[in-house]
């Protein structure tokens, strides 16, 4: 159980705001220190926890704008003879205009700190500017947000305005759809309440009462910025995850012995009853239909015609098979400080990111997980943290990036070389690829924000639906080949991992399809090629995938 | 045609807009008729009279050795619509003999165990009959989900027509799915409505183009134990669900038939001339015959004279100390029970029935915000099993074609926020540094409940004393739009107000 005993103070939402020590040793004031760069007045301990915006709460802050994102997929025509896929106005290598939200709490906290001290320094004024040079480098399909049921979010809504679109002041909300919310305040319809205007802020307060799967999405003209992207998953995880009546490892018959076990619903019942929640990993899908003509229409400054909408591309993840298998964290580089204490010894491959890490020095203190960090943020004198070790990025060759930080007793130097083998995907850094040893029951939490109903099967593997729109199916359980999944909806489904057979020729693991039965709506024609949603189960030999990381949406493990 | 109906409204060039400013006479309007054309710190009056809840048209009731028959007569008729965008539609429709031309048709209500008899007179006509010699079709009324339905006595059949041999011509035609009349004809059809639940009524003749054209309407089944206990319920308790679990009790009982509308093929069948189905394309949606805003307006408001059924859902509040009332289903009388009011957060007890009835040829994803909707039926069924309660909360209910579902909708305050005892606990709203939609707005200026607060100069809201308003629209959000603009089409407003304050009432 990764889950710290204090609901508010959990090591995931540490990692979340960028610290890395153990919650234990953490107080509200080091939170925010392990945010700033040596040398600054929060460094030298000014912090108290006066300075935390809401230190009871958690902190996440988005950022909305449009930007570029790349799908495969033949060229179209309209019926006008205008090209209108691949979109001529995109920023090569992508090829498809699309809005988004991007996670910018690390440089939100940043801001938030230093125009505590003074709104006018420079300190607050870099951290703001970390924001808003984002305009028109949006991620989608958006930021995966999880959090425990009881803890309390405090969303800060960032609108960096349009870089395509300067002749449009469109406000943007968060709404997160399925919650039980009171006021409509919160609830991100702005003819209901308001919305962030250009370069301001919005805040949004959310109880996590109960667990499930949601989603959230902008309702700002709802039928536009919903389909042009603005749209994520949110998962609350429940409070019998630390129950200890329930376990948290497999210690039952037909389970792989030892592995951690977690629950998608308050269900009450023991693993073996067949109404059980548990799993042993998760993954998560956004299902998306894109007409690309609208997309291209938007770019262009024209009007779309909403009642024309005729879907012909489809996204799970935000990518296309088959981007959809590649690896995690597109925009991001990982460095794993490892464990022990020395020199890092290997490079990390995950998260994957503009660039593959090859090689990578650090001096370590305390093992930590390996955290994100953007390569947006690598430019040289970028302040960052890894693992509560500030550093300064003190050269980039657009190959390789060296930092220079630390404290006189944990010196921390390092470089890391990186490639952009991978530009395309830069803005769409979710996997969608399942990974699993065999006996493990995995998680699909699938959600659709797309105007079409998708008719997922997994082929060879049957699923079991525990509970739809967060909310746990108990009488209602039940197995199928087919979920069928209609605009708005969530399915929490799960299966059991097959035995491992001699495995794939090419790859080495047994590989199992899962995807869109619709071939209407996949682009493919049910033809010897899969686009669109479609992506890959992976079974390793036993033993050969690592435990999921908390910290990190569809850790692979591999 | 009378009128000037524009079913190729112009979609290049279009403002970023949406209809309700397209139409400021309408909106107004609406504000209207929702006391006063408000703004904050302004003073209105209230309507008290005004009404959102389901409508229900009676029909004559009679006993006959015992049997207890409900009679309903309806004509098959020609009507026009309005949609926020300004333009008019031809339709068909069965009027009721106790009302005009309504799109959707009207709500029959009945009790469960009465023998229903509905007479359907063919009195279709086409406005504008641009193709030589065009006559109205034929037309019948099915009855999906109840049994042993018959047609002026005799069982319905499939109405196969021999057709004269000509080449490329089969040999026979399925003329209507039950016994049809033309034009000038009349025909009874009657069934015992045997089970309580939310039904359609529809054309079975042409079905797809018929239904389209509004040949529809909701049927409303109440439970025979309706009247035996503390409130209404959807289905009885005595057999069809578990006598301990009264989870589908309501207050109040709203219904929503969600449909669609391909102005071409209106105007094609209005014309006397074919429509090929492949080219079906719906420009409008609605919910009870409107689109956003006018689904909010209330039952019969005067600038909808075919359209009178409102798609407001409003939960009615009960400050603490209240009495417990039970509405009757049928008469809408409101009953003081009473009963000690149970308080939870200062707030009625009891959800809202809400009645779904999908009369389109495609699935609607509905989507009510801010609650989830209880389902305890589908097509009339509830969902129990072998004394299992299989009753289900979704955020999003699939409503397939021609489905109907029986659900329940319970707002709760989750919080209780209050600005004195209660604050909510991050920044809340500053009108200077927050975004508005241009033009109209349901917010009040506070995000408190029975509150109102400043809104800067340029926003219209129709807020009245602070109550709240969440939409409820389809997440194929394509659908939400009327001819393409958003914040249209099958969208709605579901309204809580300040408890004790029932339609902002002092
Ligand atoms: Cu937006
Ligand atoms: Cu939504």
């Amino acid at each position: 159980m990764t889950h710290a005993s204090n609901p508010r103070m959990s090591r995931r939402r540490l990692l979340e705001l960028g610290g890395g020590l153990t919650a234990g040793a953490l107080g509200a004031g080091a939170l925010i220190q392990t945010l700033r760069a040596p040398g600054s007045a929060a460094a030298h301990g000014g912090e108290s926890a006066a300075n935390i915006p809401s230190a009871v709460k958690t902190q996440v802050a988005l950022a909305g704008t449009d930007g570029w994102a790349y799908i495969p997929g033949p060229g179209q025509t309209g019926i006008d003879g205008k090209v209108y896929f691949p979109d001529d106005m995109a920023r090569a290598p992508q090829n498809l205009y699309c809005y988004g939200f991007r996670d910018v709490t690390a440089a939100h906290l940043e801001w938030v700190a230093a125009a505590k001290i003074d709104p006018t320094s420079s300190d607050a004024d870099a951290a703001r500017q970390k924001i808003y040079r984002l305009k028109g480098l949006t991620q989608t399909s958006s930021y995966i947000m999880s959090y425990d049921e009881g803890d309390q979010v405090e969303i800060t809504l960032y609108n960096l305005g349009w870089a395509q679109r300067p002749d449009i002041p469109d406000g943007h909300t968060v709404h997160w759809h399925g919650f039980k919310n009171a006021t409509p305040w919160f609830d991100g319809v702005p003819e209901m309440s308001g919305a962030a205007p250009i370069n301001k802020t919005f805040t949004y307060f959310y109880d996590c009462q109960v667990p499930g799967t949601y989603m959230y999405h902008c309702h700002w003209e709802d039928v536009e910025h919903i389909q042009l992207g603005m749209t994520g998953s949110v998962w609350i995880r429940p409070k019998q995850n630390s129950n200890v009546t329930f376990p948290s490892a497999a210690t039952f018959a037909g389970a792989v012995a030892g592995l951690p076990i977690r629950y998608v619903y308050n269900d009450g019942v023991q693993p073996t009853d067949p109404r059980s929640t548990y799993y042993n990993r998760e993954f998560s899908f956004m299902l998306m239909d894109y007409d690309l003509q609208q997309h291209q229409k938007l770019s262009h400054i024209q009007q779309p015609d909403w009642s024309e909408f005729h879907a012909d591309a489809w996204t799970i993840n935000g990518r296309s098979y088959p981007d959809s298998i590649k690896p995690n964290a597109v925009l991001e580089v990982g460095i794993d400080l490892g464990s022990g204490s020395g020199t890092m010894a290997a490079p990390v491959a995950d998260p994957i990111v503009l660039g593959v890490p090859a090689t990578s020095q650090a001096v370590i203190t305390p093992a930590v997980a390996p955290l994100p960090i953007w390569v947006d943020n690598m430019l040289v004198g970028t302040t960052a943290n890894v693992g509560g070790v500030p550093f300064t990025v003190s050269a980039n060759t657009g190959t390789t990036f060296t930092i220079q930080g630390g404290s006189p007793s944990f010196p921390a130097v390092g470089s890391v070389s990186y490639s952009l083998l991978d530009t395309q995907l830069a803005y769409q850094p979710y996997t969608s690829l399942i990974t699993c040893n065999p006996g493990e029951r995995v998680l699909l939490r699938i959600a659709c924000l797309g105007y079409q109903d998708h008719s997922l099967q997994m082929d060879g593997i049957p699923l079991t639906v525990v509970g739809r729109d967060a909310d746990w199916l108990e009488n209602n359980v039940y197995t199928t080949d087919t979920i069928d999944v209609s605009p708005g909806e969530s399915y929490d489904a799960t299966f059991i991992a097959p035995a491992h057979s001699t495995g794939n020729a090419v790859d080495g693991p047994d590989i199992y399809m899962f995807y869109d039965r619709d071939f209407a709506n996949d682009g493919s024609g049910g033809g010897t090629v899969y686009t669109g949603i479609a992506t890959q189960v992976r079974v390793y030999p036993a033993g050969t995938v690592a435990a999921q990381r908390i910290a990190i949406p569809n850790d692979l493990g591999i | 045609m009378d009128g000037t109906p524009n079913t190729t409204a112009p979609r290049r060039g279009l403002r970023r807009v949406r209809p309700i400013w397209l139409l400021p006479v309408a909106a107004i309007t609406a504000a209207g008729a929702f006391g006063a054309f408000t703004t904050p710190g302004h003073t209105k009056s209230a309507s008290l009279t005004r009404s959102d809840e389901l409508v229900c048209t009676n029909g004559t009731k009679s006993v006959e050795t015992g049997v207890t028959i409900r009679t309903f007569k309806l004509t098959a008729k020609y009507g026009q619509i309005h949609t926020p965008d300004g333009n008019q539609v031809p339709m068909w429709g069965y009027a009721s003999d106790e009302g005009d031309y309504s799109y959707p048709s009207p709500f029959l209500c009945a009790n469960e165990g009465e023998t229903i008899k509905v007479s359907l007179t063919n009195g279709l006509a086409l406005s504008d009959p641009i193709v030589a010699g065009a006559l109205p079709p034929r037309t019948s009324i099915q009855f999906p989900g109840q049994t042993g339905v018959t047609a002026d006595g005799a069982p319905v059949q499939p109405e196969i027509v021999t057709n004269t041999a000509a080449p490329g011509t089969p040999a026979t035609t399925l003329q209507s799915a039950v016994q049809s009349v033309d034009v000038g004809q009349s025909v009874t059809y009657s069934f015992v409505a045997s089970k309580p639940g939310s039904f359609l009524y529809l054309s079975g003749t042409n079905a797809a183009q018929q239904e389209q054209m509004g040949l529809f309407g909701a049927l409303v089944i109440h439970p025979s134990s309706d009247a035996t206990g503390p409130n209404p319920t959807l289905f009885n308790h005595t057999t069809e669900l578990l006598p301990s679990t009264f989870a589908d009790s309501y207050g109040r009982e709203y219904a929503q038939v969600l449909s669609d509308v391909d102005s071409d093929l209106h105007q094609a069948l209005d014309h006397g001339k074919p429509y090929e189905m492949t080219a079906f394309t719906p420009r409008y949606w609605f919910i009870n015959g409107r689109s956003m805003p006018d689904t909010i307006a209330p039952n019969g408001a005067e600038w909808l004279p075919a359209q009178p059924y409102s798609g407001l859902v409003h939960v009615l509040p009960l400050a603490d100390g209240a009495q417990l009332t039970r509405t009757d289903p049928v008469t809408h009388v409101v009953t003081n029970l009473g009963l000690p009011h149970t308080v939870l957060n200062g707030y009625d007890p009891l959800p809202v029935a809400v009645r779904y009835f999908n009369a389109s040829e495609t699935a609607h994803p509905f989507h009510p915000h801010a609650a989830d909707t209880l389902v305890h039926g589908v097509d009339g069924a509830p969902l129990v099993a072998n004394g299992t309660d299989l009753t289900i909360n979704h955020y999003v209910i699939e409503i397939a074609a021609n489905q109907t579902i029986d659900s329940t909708w319970f707002w709760k305050d989750t919080h209780g926020w209050d600005p004195a005892t209660n604050p909510i606990p991050v920044p809340t709203h500053d009108f200077r540094d927050t975004r508005y939609t241009v033009g109209n707005s349901w917010f009040g200026g506070s995000p408190y409940l029975g509150k109102q607060d400043d809104l800067p100069m340029g926003i219209t809201s129709f807020n009245e004393c602070g109550e709240y308003y969440h939409v409820a629209h389809s997440h194929a959000v394509n659908e939400a739009t009327t001819f393409g603009a958003a914040m249209g089409g099958m969208l709605t407003l579901y309204r809580i107000d300040p408890p004790g304050h029932w339609g902002c009432a002092q």
